[in-house]
């Protein structure tokens, strides 16, 4: 399952659930919640729902933000069928409402015999109460991934800024929570897409903090997501030495090896193994260099 | 069986989707169907439009469709909205 970028697309606009699948995004995020007037939710299920049956997605995965008031996502989770990978649940506070919205998954799978634990769920931080949540909330077994909402947690923190150093601790947070809780940390969407440069030296600094995707707008954004979250070949290299010193360290009963200089422990061996995952991901620009080679991390 | 009981609309009359537009009227002989499209588009879109109704069991009321090229899945979605707004 990969999350290197994640495709907004609203679910109330047919020419955009039309192509929704053949950009190559990670995953496709059909939208339910903040793109769709609220005379419309109707509507967007409706629309959600025959698209899902009817389209393909290529080899995005598929997930649909649903709203976040329970009386709301109730009525959202009718879209979901055996295509779905999971859902994106907005404004996330507590582990309760987590596990409420899991058990309602529980019934969708078993009523559609689709296999038990298969739609994982996203949650998005937006409040300071969800940033202080936020380990609980990504410790739950479902929560497979975990991102946060720019714009309604910088309101509710009475920031004034939302530029990347005020955003440092929020993100770090994110970042913290996610790997204590075994679910994968996702950075925002960046909001100009026409902004390329902006979009990779972004991509790169969530990167650095240890996001592992990014939310795009507009399909445009892609690539730049993709080249940023790729492995480089140097450091891909650095990997594949790295575990295959581990593994033979192991087989001999040897317990410290280096590579490089370098000592190499678990944790070492863990970040590795991520980037071999990365490298192995459908549409990794292998061939692309986005991080300068002094400052690959050994 | 149900029956359009108020007027209602769903989609728009932008390119790629659909408008549909349904209100009360005779009940028992069926929904009486007006379709705006594309000459080649109409066979496809009443059959859909007759699909719906026949699985929703909707016997009476009218039903318009300004057709701007929607995809079927399309006007499927705005058929079920529809006909649900207008209370079937």
């Amino acid at each position: 399952m990969m999350f290197r970028s994640r495709l907004y697309v609203p679910g109330n606009q047919p020419r955009m659930l039309i192509n929704a699948g053949v950009y190559g995004a990670d995953m496709v995020v059909l939208d339910l919640e903040d793109s769709v007037p609220v005379a419309e939710k109707d509507s967007a299920r409706d629309l959600v729902a025959e698209s899902i049956w009817s389209l393909d997605f290529g080899r995005s995965g598929l997930y649909v933000r649903i709203n976040s008031d329970p009386d709301d996502f109730v009525l959202d989770l009718g879209v979901l069928n055996e295509k779905c990978n999971g859902v994106l649940l907005p404004k996330a506070e507590s582990l309760e409402i987590v596990e409420l919205l899991s058990g309602l998954l529980a019934k969708t799978e078993e009523a559609q015999e689709i296999e038990p634990g298969r739609f994982i769920i996203v949650p998005i931080i937006e409040s300071a109460v969800g940033l202080e949540n936020a380990l609980a909330i990504a410790s739950h077994e479902r929560v497979a991934a975990m991102t946060l909402g720019v714009e309604d947690l910088t309101a509710d923190l009475g920031m004034h800024r939302k530029d990347e150093d005020a955003l440092l601790y929020a993100k770090s947070r994110i970042v913290v929570a996610s790997r204590a809780g075994n679910a994968a940390p996702l950075d925002s969407v960046y909001g100009n897409f026409r902004d390329e440069e902006g979009l990779l030296a972004a991509c790169l600094h969530s990167r650095d903090l240890g996001f592992e995707g990014r939310g795009a707008i507009h399909p445009n954004q892609l690539d730049t997501i993709h080249k940023a979250f790729a492995p480089s070949m140097k450091e891909l290299d650095w990997a594949s030495r790295v575990v295959e010193a581990a593994r033979a360290a192991e087989a001999e009963g040897i317990g410290a090896v280096t590579v490089d200089g370098a000592m190499v422990d678990p944790p070492v061996v863990k970040r590795a193994e991520r980037i071999i995952d990365a490298a192995k991901a459908p549409g990794a620009v292998l061939d692309l260099d986005p991080v300068p080679e002094e400052e690959v991390a050994e | 069986m149900s029956v359009i009981t108020v007027e209602a609309e769903a989609g728009t009359e932008g390119k790629d989707d659909v408008l549909v537009k349904v209100g009360p009227g005779d009940e028992g002989t069926g929904p009486r169907v007006d379709v705006q499209c594309k000459p080649l588009s109409r066979s496809s879109i009443e059959r859909i439009v007759n699909d719906i109704v026949s699985s929703e069991g909707v016997t009476g009321g009218s039903i318009t469709v300004v057709d701007k090229g929607a995809l079927d899945f399309v006007l499927r979605a705005r058929l079920r909205t529809a006909l649900r707004r207008g209370g079937c």
